[in-house]
C-alpha cells in the first residue's frame, strides 16, 4: 500500500483547475482529493526531483497517510501540490494577516482541499480554517553538540540567533517570547524555509533553530553527532491537517479517519508512522509527553489558547 | 554500757524484733525466689516466642522481598517490550529526542520506587541509556551480561564513593512483539539500602534487632547495624547461625540468589525479663516495706499482751523465786524471747502448780487427820468433860452442900457457896465437927487454876480433915490450927514439884463459948457480921501460904463472937470480881451487902451476896472461882 502509494505519479496540477473550495461531494464526485504539502521537511515530505514543479513524484509519511486517508474516500485519487509553509495561510493578496479571519487562499480556491503539513492548531491559524488534529508534539530546540552546553535553560535563547519557517508555530512562539521574556534581550529571528534550517545551525551560522519532535525525530540522525536537540520548549501542540471549515463532511471524514487509525497499533496509519518514525502514533505521543518539561497533559498546556 | 548490752540483748531476746526479722527475710526470700522463677521461665519464653516470632518474621520479610522483586521483574519485562524503550534503543533519532522524555518517563516512576539505583539500557554491551546519568554505576558491565534473563541476581557491581555498595540487578533482554532484539537490554539496578530502609526497616523483631538482605554467599548487602562475626554461608532455604548474643536465623528468598537474615539481640530478650526483675524487686522491697510496716503494727499488737504477760510473769517470777531463778531461767532458755521465757514461767509456774497440788493433797490429808484427831480430841474432850464434870462434882461433894444450911451443932450453923470459874476450881471451904464442942471451919484458895489446882485443893481438904483428927486421936485434945496448918505445909511441901501453894483460913470454934481460934496463912481475913454491923476481922499479916515453905510456922490467933455473929469468910474471887469496866467489886461493896442481907438467915445471905455479885459483874467473864462460907454461932439458951 505504502509503496504504491509514495511511488504514485501524480499529474495534480496538470488535471485540476483551482475555481472555489470543494466539498466533499464534489471531491469525490470529481474522484480526486487535492492535497497541499509544505516539504520544509525531507523526512515527512520529499518532492523528487528536488525543485521539481510538474510531474513530481512526493514521498514521505505526509504522502502516506494522505494515500491512506483517500482510501477510505472509496479510492480516489489523491493530487498532490507543494506550497510554500507561509502559503497556507495567505489570503487572496498573498499575505498572512494574522489577526484576521479568512479562508486561506489555497483553499479558498479550491486549489487545496487540504492542508497535510502537520499544522499546529494555533489561534490565528484557527481564525483560518479547521486544523483536524492528528497527534500531539513539542517543539524541540537544535543546537550543535558543541554548544550544546550553553542551552540548558530557556533562558539561554536570549540574545542568540535562530532560524525558523516564516509563519511557522516556532516563529511565532518566539515572537511572542520576545514579546515577553525576552524583551530586553530579544532572540534574533531568522525565517527561513526548514529545509535550509537545521543546516544554518550545523554550518554555525545561527545559534539553534526549533523545530517539532516528529521532524527532530527524522531529521537529527542525518547530522550525526553533531546537532542535538538541546531542550523541548512550549507546549505540547496538537498538530493536524487543514480544511475549510465550511466543509464539515470532509472534517467529519477526517476525524473518523484518524479515531479509526490512531488508537489501534497495528492500523495502516500507525504502521506508516512506525515505518517512518519507528514509533506509532500513541508511542510518539507518549514520548512527548515524557520529555521534561511537558505541561500538564489535560490540554492545559496545549496549543489552543 | 551494760545498760546498752542489755538493750542489746533484750532487743535481741525481742520476740516482736525476730518477728520482723524473719518477715522480711522470709519476704525477701520468696520475692527473690518467686522473681528468679518468674524471670527464668520468662526468659525462656521470651525466647521461644521470640525465635517464633523470628522464624515468621524472616519467612514473611523474605516472601515480601521476593514479591518485591517479583513486581519489580513485572515492571522490567514490561519494559523490555515497552514502545518507548525499544523506540530509543533502536532509533537514533528518537533517541536524540527522546532520550530526555525517555529519562523524565522513568525518572518519574523512579520518583515513586526509591530503592531504583539506575535503569539501563544497553545495546551491545554498552549503555545508551542511564536514568542515574552516572558513567560509573556500572563499573563491572560485563556483570550484568553474565545474569540469566528471567532471574534476578545480587552482585557487587561498583564501588560507590569509596564503599563496598552491591546492587540488586534485574536484566531483561527487549523484545519487539515476540521478537527479541539482539543486544538490547533492560536493567534495573536496586539499591539494596533502600529497599531494606522502605521494605524492612518496620520490620524488627526486637528493638534491637533487624533484618537485612545477604547475598547468596551470605555476605549482608547493606552494611549492618552491629556486627555480627563471620556467619557461615548458607547451605539451606533456612538456617538458624544463632550466638551468644544474637537469634539469626536466614531464609533464602525464593527463587533468588539472596537471603533474608532476622536478627533478634538476646539483650532485647532480657531487657523485659530484666525489667520484670526490676519490677519484682521494686515490688519486693515496698512488699518488705509494707511487711515490715505491717509486721510492725501487728507484732506490736500481738505481742504487746505476750510482753505484758512476760513482763508480768517475770514479775511473779522474781517475786516469788527471787530474779536468781529467773535469770538462771532465761540463760537455760532454748529461745531468747518473750515466748520461750513466758513458757518457762509458766513451765516453772506449773511446777509450782503441782507441787502446791500436791502439797494441797498432803494438807488435805492432814485435814483429814487433824479432822480425825479433831473428832478423837472431841470425843477425849467429851470424855474429859465427862471427867471433869464428874471431878466437879466430887470435887464440891467434898465441901458443904451449896448455899445449904448445915446445923453442924445446934449453935452453930454454916453455909457456903462454891462456883469454880472452870470445870473445877481451886477453892475450897468445909467446916466439920472435930467433937462434940468443937467446929473446924476452914476456906482455902489454891493457886492457879484447873485440874491440877483441884486436886491440890482436895488434898489439901482431906489433908486439913486427917491432921485435925489425927491430931485428936494422938493428943486427945483439940488442936491449935496452927497445929493443923504446920503438918499440912509440912505435907504439901513434900511433893510440891509443881510449886503451887495453897492459902488457907483455918477456924476452930468453941460451940459453947464462941471463942474463936484461927490461923492465916495467907488468906483474906473473914468479915464479922454482928447485930452491930459488920466488920473485919484481926487485920493482922497473914502467914505464908501452904506449900510455900517446909517449916513454915503459923500464929494461931483468937477471936470471940458474940451470939448471933455470923463469920464470912470469903475467897479473893468474890472481892477480885470485875464488871465489864473491869472495876472490882471490893470489899467494901462485899460488906455493904452483907450488912444490908445481916438480918436475913444466912442461906438468904449468901443468896444476896452472890445476887448482888452477879448483878455487878453483868456480862462479863467469870475469871476466878467464887467461895463464900459462912459460920454463924447461935447458943442455946
Amino acid at each position: 500500500m505504502m509503496s504504491r502509494t509514495l511511488m504514485v505519479l501524480w499529474l495534480g496540477l496538470v488535471l485540476t483547475t483551482p475555481a472555489e473550495a470543494r466539498t466533499l461531494a464534489e471531491i469525490e464526485a470529481r474522484g480526486e482529493l487535492r492535497v497541499c504539502f509544505s516539504a520544509i521537511e525531507p523526512a515527512l515530505v520529499r518532492v523528487e526531483p528536488e525543485g521539481c514543479t510538474v510531474n513530481c513524484q512526493y514521498a514521505g509519511l505526509l504522502v502516506d497517510q494522505v494515500a491512506l486517508f483517500a482510501d477510505t474516500l472509496n479510492g480516489i485519487s489523491v493530487v498532490p501540490k507543494s506550497v510554500s509553509w507561509s502559503d497556507q495561510f495567505s489570503d487572496e493578496t498573498g499575505q498572512v494577516q494574522r489577526e484576521e479571519s479568512y479562508l486561506p487562499e489555497l483553499l479558498a480556491s479550491g486549489a487545496c482541499d487540504l492542508l497535510v503539513s502537520n499544522l499546529a492548531r494555533l489561534p490565528w491559524r484557527l481564525r483560518k480554517m479547521d486544523i483536524v488534529p492528528l497527534f500531539e508534539s513539542r517543539m524541540i530546540a537544535i543546537v550543535r553538540a558543541d554548544r550544546q552546553s550553553e542551552f540548558t535553560t530557556l533562558d539561554s535563547f536570549a540574545g542568540k540567533s535562530a532560524v525558523v519557517s516564516l509563519e511557522s508555530s516556532f516563529h511565532t512562539w518566539l515572537l511572542e517570547r520576545n514579546m515577553e521574556e525576552f524583551t530586553g534581550n530579544p532572540v534574533e529571528v531568522v525565517p527561513l524555509d526548514g529545509r535550509v534550517a537545521l543546516d544554518l545551525v550545523f554550518q554555525n551560522k545561527v545559534d539553534f533553530t526549533l523545530t517539532d519532535a516528529d521532524i527532530a525525530v527524522l531529521s537529527i540522525p542525518a547530522y550525526g553527532a553533531d546537532l542535538v536537540p538541546a531542550f523541548a520548549v512550549g507546549p505540547v501542540q496538537e498538530l493536524g491537517w487543514g480544511v475549510d471549515p465550511a466543509d464539515q463532511e470532509l472534517r467529519a471524514a477526517i476525524e473518523m479517519f484518524f479515531a479509526d487509525q490512531k488508537p489501534d497499533p497495528r492500523s495502516a496509519l500507525n504502521r506508516a508512522w512506525q515505518q517512518h518514525l519507528g514509533v506509532t502514533i500513541p508511542e510518539f505521543e507518549a514520548l512527548v509527553n515524557a520529555l521534561p518539561g511537558t505541561q500538564a497533559a489535560d490540554g492545559s498546556g496545549k496549543n489552543g489558547d | 554500757m551494760a545498760t546498752k548490752g542489755n538493750g542489746l540483748a533484750a532487743f535481741s531476746r525481742s520476740l516482736r524484733v525476730k518477728l520482723i526479722i524473719w518477715t522480711c527475710v522470709i519476704l525477701a526470700v520468696v520475692v527473690v525466689g518467686l522473681t528468679t522463677l518468674i524471670a527464668r521461665n520468662a526468659s525462656r519464653l521470651l525466647e521461644t516466642q521470640t525465635a517464633a516470632q523470628l522464624t515468621q518474621l524472616t519467612a514473611q520479610s523474605a516472601r515480601a522481598v521476593s514479591d518485591f522483586i517479583e513486581a519489580r521483574e513485572r515492571t522490567v519485562d514490561l519494559w523490555a517490550v515497552d514502545s518507548l524503550m525499544l523506540s530509543v534503543a533502536r532509533d537514533p533519532g528518537l533517541r536524540a529526542v527522546f532520550l530526555p522524555g525517555l529519562s523524565g518517563y522513568l525518572s518519574s516512576y523512579a520518583e515513586r520506587e526509591p530503592w531504583i539505583a539506575d535503569i539501563l539500557l544497553v545495546e551491545n554491551r554498552l549503555p545508551i541509556f542511564s536514568l542515574s546519568g552516572r558513567e560509573n554505576v556500572i563499573a563491572d558491565p560485563k556483570a550484568l551480561f553474565t545474569l540469566t534473563d528471567t532471574a534476578s541476581k545480587a552482585q557487587r557491581l561498583v564501588r560507590v564513593v569509596g564503599q563496598e555498595h552491591a546492587h540488586l540487578a534485574i536484566r531483561r533482554q527487549a523484545s519487539d512483539r515476540g521478537q527479541l532484539l539482539d543486544g538490547v537490554f533492560v536493567i534495573l539496578l536496586l539499591d539494596p539500602k533502600v529497599i531494606q530502609a522502605e521494605l524492612l526497616s518496620d520490620t524488627s523483631p526486637s528493638s534491637s534487632g533487624f533484618v537485612a538482605l545477604l547475598s547468596d554467599r551470605g555476605q549482608p548487602l547493606v552494611e549492618l547495624p552491629v556486627a555480627l562475626g563471620e556467619l557461615p554461608e548458607p547451605k539451606a532455604a533456612m538456617d538458624v547461625v544463632s550466638n551468644d548474643d544474637y537469634l539469626i536465623e536466614r531464609h533464602v528468598v525464593s527463587d533468588s540468589p539472596i537471603y533474608v537474615m532476622g536478627v533478634a539481640a538476646r539483650s532485647d530478650i532480657e531487657a523485659p525479663v530484666n525489667r520484670l526483675i526490676y519490677f519484682s524487686v521494686l515490688l519486693g522491697l515496698a512488699a518488705i516495706l509494707t511487711g515490715l510496716g505491717g509486721t510492725l503494727y501487728f507484732t506490736g499488737r500481738v505481742t504487746a499482751p505476750i510482753r505484758k504477760l512476760t513482763d508480768d510473769a517475770r514479775a511473779i517470777t522474781d517475786l516469788r523465786f527471787g530474779g536468781k531463778l529467773l535469770r538462771k531461767l532465761r540463760e537455760d532458755l532454748p529461745h531468747q524471747d518473750e515466748v520461750s521465757e513466758l513458757a518457762a514461767v509458766f513451765d516453772l509456774l506449773d511446777r509450782t502448780t503441782e507441787e502446791l497440788t500436791e502439797a494441797n493433797s498432803l494438807l488435805e490429808t492432814r485435814n483429814a487427820d487433824l479432822d480425825e484427831t479433831r473428832r478423837s480430841l472431841r470425843t477425849n474432850l467429851d470424855r474429859l468433860e465427862l471427867e471433869m464434870d464428874a471431878a466437879r462434882r466430887l470435887q464440891l461433894s467434898m465441901v458443904a452442900p451449896d448455899r445449904v444450911l448445915r446445923k453442924l451443932t445446934p449453935s452453930v450453923h454454916a453455909v457456903g457457896l462454891m462456883e469454880p470459874a472452870r470445870e473445877v476450881g481451886g477453892d475450897f471451904y468445909d467446916s466439920f465437927l472435930l467433937d462434940v464442942d468443937t467446929v473446924v471451919f476452914f476456906i482455902g484458895d489454891v493457886s492457879d487454876k484447873g485440874t491440877a489446882s483441884a486436886l491440890l485443893m482436895s488434898r489439901t481438904v482431906s489433908l486439913v480433915r486427917f491432921a485435925a483428927q489425927q491430931f485428936v486421936e494422938l493428943r486427945k485434945c483439940v488442936p491449935q490450927p496452927s497445929d493443923v496448918l504446920a503438918q499440912v505445909n509440912a505435907e504439901l511441901c513434900k511433893s510440891n514439884s509443881t510449886r503451887m501453894f495453897v492459902t488457907l483460913y483455918l477456924g476452930i470454934l468453941n460451940t459453947n463459948t464462941g471463942a474463936v481460934s484461927y490461923c492465916n496463912a495467907g488468906h483474906i481475913s473473914p468479915i464479922v457480921c454482928t447485930d452491930n454491923g459488920v466488920r473485919q476481922t484481926s487485920q493482922d499479916i497473914p502467914d505464908l501460904p501452904l506449900g510455900v515453905q517446909a517449916g513454915a510456922s503459923y500464929d494461931t490467933h483468937t477471936t470471940q463472937l458474940q451470939a448471933g455473929d455470923r463469920l464470912v469468910l470469903y475467897t479473893d474471887g468474890v472481892t477480885e470480881a470485875e464488871d465489864e469496866g473491869r472495876t472490882f467489886f471490893g470489899v467494901d461493896r462485899l460488906m455493904e451487902v452483907l450488912s444490908s442481907a445481916r438480918s436475913t438467915d444466912m442461906p438468904t445471905m449468901i443468896k444476896s451476896v452472890r445476887q448482888q455479885l452477879s448483878v455487878f459483874v453483868g456480862d462479863a467473864e467469870q475469871f476466878d472461882d467464887i467461895t463464900l462460907l459462912i459460920i454463924g454461932w447461935e447458943p442455946m439458951g
